[in-house]
């Protein structure tokens, strides 16, 4: 992919991973810190069409914008929802490094969830609930598992038939010219 | 006499100067983030649990006045969530049981310190932040684009029925994307800081900094 095209299309992605995380802070949930973590789908996507440093960057942005859409850049939830992200992110973008086209998006999701989990219960660790972490670290990992499936499941479906994806994909990514 | 730019002026003849539209007529975005980070700094080191409920009910109020609604219910459920796991390790003198469980001074304590400032970080936090705030540099520029790419997406219809959801996601971004051309983005005129708008900003930080100085002397 050009980098004009993919200054076009960072942007955008970060854009869409607000617009979800709005439709998911819209979604009722029993718990605050439990999440569907649909902001994670554009992540999902760049990691078939960006190159890892623009992933990041697009990381960076959607954290950033996040946190000025819930108003939540200067508190601890801020720290949770960077944490979080930076460690999904990068374990989706290792997974997808290492194993190529035999992981599916279900596959890559539940890596960034199982990282995502493991992250916050650590700041959640030493930032807020001490020791009774683990009373709360089987609700998240379950709650976390089940998401990331449904979640990966979603973009799996989304890629397959969005004409869009295909179109972008047709501009080329290195990873597709090699393909 | 409160100054106000044409742009201002018309628009508050439309809608009428309402408490709301002080904050986004009469403060400067980029003065309003700048005036409230300098509360942040002495809220997260007040010891005094009453000054830290104070300051976060200051928050409340503000973001009540400045966004018209607030939800109060997420804040609740933090704090209670982060006093009962704190309770579940007992620390310091005993208050008192419920059945074999005791409930413990130190860890409640703890505990509500904990809510209170995480909900009072919050509230600054969103107090801080709008739309029209504007960073330097490269992140900057970055950060205006998402915006705009976000309000073209939010402006889209998208029907949300499962059976065409994915349809409907494609074609809005399909259309979105392809009219996305990478120019410089507009900004809306900035608002300047009014007299009003410069003794409330200094209302505040001095409120919040008297609370800090008074907890320092132990009074």
């Amino acid at each position: 992919m050009s980098s004009t095209e993919s200054r076009k299309l960072i942007p955008f992605l970060a854009a869409l991973c607000l617009f979800l995380a709005a439709v998911e802070y819209a979604i009722p949930k029993p718990l605050p810190f439990l999440r569907l973590g649909l902001a994670n789908l554009p992540i999902i996507i760049s990691l078939f069409l960006l190159k890892p440093r623009e992933t990041l960057l697009l990381i960076f942005l959607k954290i950033i914008g996040q946190g000025l859409i819930t108003g939540t850049l200067f508190s601890y939830i801020f720290l949770f929802s960077a944490s979080g992200s930076f460690a999904s992110g990068l374990a989706m973008m290792g997974a997808h490094r290492l194993f190529g086209r035999k992981i599916s998006a279900i596959g890559l999701s539940l890596a960034g969830a199982a990282a995502n989990n493991i992250a916050q219960l650590a700041v959640a660790y030493f930032v807020l609930f001490g020791s009774a972490t683990k009373y709360i670290a089987p609700i998240l990992f379950i709650s976390g598992g089940i998401t990331g499936f449904l979640l990966g499941l979603f973009t799996d479906r989304f890629m397959e038939r969005s004409k869009w994806f295909r179109s972008l994909i047709g501009t080329g990514t290195e990873e597709e010219k090699q393909a | 006499m409160v100054q106000v730019t044409d742009r201002n002026r018309d628009r508050g003849r439309e809608t009428g100067m309402s408490r709301k539209s002080f904050f986004t007529q009469s403060i400067n975005p980029n003065t309003l983030f700048l005036g409230t980070m300098a509360c942040l700094l002495p809220f997260l080191f007040l010891r005094s649990l009453l000054f830290i409920f104070i300051e976060m009910l200051l928050f409340i109020t503000l973001n009540y006045l400045k966004k018209g609604k607030i939800k109060l219910l997420p804040s609740i459920i933090i704090i209670v969530s982060l006093v009962f796991f704190n309770l579940l390790t007992p620390v310091g003198k005993v208050l008192f049981r419920i059945g074999h469980f005791p409930i413990t001074l130190t860890a409640l304590t703890i505990g509500l310190r904990k809510g209170l400032i995480l909900t009072g970080m919050v509230q600054i936090s969103k107090f801080a932040m709008g739309r029209n705030l504007h960073f330097p540099g490269k992140a900057g520029i970055l950060v205006g684009r998402t915006f705009a790419c976000f309000d073209r997406i939010t402006a889209m219809k998208i029907d949300l029925a499962p059976s065409q959801l994915i349809t409907s996601i494609d074609d809005a971004l399909t259309k979105v994307y392809s009219t996305m051309e990478m120019g410089t983005e507009e900004h809306p005129a900035a608002v300047r800081t009014t007299k009003y708008g410069k003794i409330f900003l200094l209302a505040m930080i001095s409120l919040c900094w008297i609370l800090f100085l008074i907890q320092g002397i132990n009074l």
